[in-house]
């Protein structure tokens, strides 16, 4: 829940920013150059929307935060292509010239339009690299599992103490990519 | 203690993207962003009543009233979600979001009163809500394995050490998942690579 209200954070900026830039744009010739509008979306929308997620987790996520003990595990079946990872949330791209024409021709089809502009850039937002606080989360969540493992299995069994084993290695190396790229997990 | 989220700085820019609409944009273009505005509104009015909720639960579990934490949460899973609009096929992922995480936060309640299948229906009825591979999906299945543990311990309190042995094993896979889960979830924060789990338990 309160991972979500990160990505409701930027969904509300985003469409604030979104907003205000088609607004300048329909009033203003100069104010329709989209890289302009992109430059401020960009950092702007991202930086508080990543704070916010660092400092908000979810319920469980706060108590992951609490136990911290580390561990490791097994490898995920596939990897797929990232998402679109275009760093550029570009909120109305080529949208302020055609600002005119298509909101007069429908504003449902505008409003579509402007969703699907909003969609992307969301997208971008959420794909970015450095989101410290989702990966922090998420490996607080990997070290509660690995603990359980490990108190789960039996030691007469070798198949869970493999999984012991194997769920710890896994922690580790996520542990250390995540100090690498984020510093110390709160 | 956990902490509600501060909406502050989104709400003040929505407030000035109204503002900017109605003051300067011509009225096709403010009749997106009040579109625009409503939606968002409605889901920012779902998305308080759930932090409250959460709130209300945090508050009966600091007096140890687990049963009346379950409540709140039932509540927040039962509240009316806001309408899909014309232009968007699926729920809002933020919907999916909170009524994933509130019905992992409800399994374990049940799990602390001792309501193990309740807790077990939480979990499978969370996990339709995280299909894909993400934080809430990998969490879901941290509390099937604890729900799992629970049921291990009391078939063996029953004298039941057969379906005690498998309840453990399921349990542990559980936790293999969601470590897989959260390992594939590190990996595309942190590298824009996406990984998938096996599937559900």
């Amino acid at each position: 829940m309160k991972v979500s209200s990160g990505r409701r954070q930027r969904r509300a900026i985003a469409v604030g920013f979104g907003c205000a830039v088609a607004a300048c744009g329909g009033a203003t010739p100069t104010a329709n150059a989209p890289s302009a509008a992109t430059t401020e979306a960009g950092p702007s929308a991202g930086a508080p929307a990543e704070e916010s997620v660092r400092q908000v987790p979810t319920p469980r996520a706060a108590d992951a935060a609490k136990k911290s003990e580390s561990a490791a595990s097994q490898p995920a079946d596939h990897v797929e292509a990232p998402p679109a990872a275009s760093p550029a949330p570009a909120l109305a791209p080529g949208r302020a010239p055609a600002d005119e024409p298509s909101a007069s021709a429908s504003p449902s089809i505008a409003v579509a339009r402007a969703r699907a502009d909003l969609d992307v850039a969301l997208r971008s937002l959420d794909g970015r690299p450095g989101t410290c606080g989702a990966a922090c989360r998420a490996l607080a969540s990997m070290e509660r599992a690995t603990t359980h493992v490990c108190e789960t299995a039996s030691p007469d069994d070798a198949a869970e103490t493999r999984a012991c084993e194997d769920a710890k290695r896994t922690l580790r190396a996520a542990d250390a990519r995540v100090r690498s790229s984020c510093g110390t997990c709160r | 203690m956990r902490r509600p989220p501060s909406t502050l700085p989104a709400l003040g820019l929505l407030l000035l993207a109204v503002a900017s609409c109605a003051k300067r944009a011509p009225v096709a273009t403010r009749a997106v962003c009040e579109e625009a505005t409503v939606v968002d509104t409605n889901l920012l009015s779902y998305l308080s009543a759930a932090r409250a909720r959460h709130h209300e639960a945090n508050v009966r579990e600091d007096d140890d009233d687990v049963p009346g934490a379950i409540a709140a949460l039932e509540k927040l899973v039962a509240m009316p979600r806001p309408s899909a609009s014309a232009t968007a096929s699926a729920p809002a992922p933020e919907i999916e979001e909170v009524l994933a995480d509130a019905r992992a936060r409800l399994a374990e309640l049940r799990v602390r009163a001792n309501d193990v299948e309740g807790a077990s229906r939480d979990v499978a009825e969370g996990l339709t809500h995280a299909p894909d591979t993400s934080y809430f999906r990998g969490h879901l299945l941290e509390v099937a394995g604890v729900v799992d543990e629970a049921r291990a311990a009391a078939y063996a309190d029953a004298g039941k050490p057969n379906e005690a042995r498998a309840a453990r094993a399921r349990a542990v896979t559980s936790f293999q998942q969601a470590v897989s889960v959260q390992e594939a979830v590190i990996a595309r924060t942190l590298d824009g690579r996406v990984r998938r789990d096996g599937g559900a338990p």
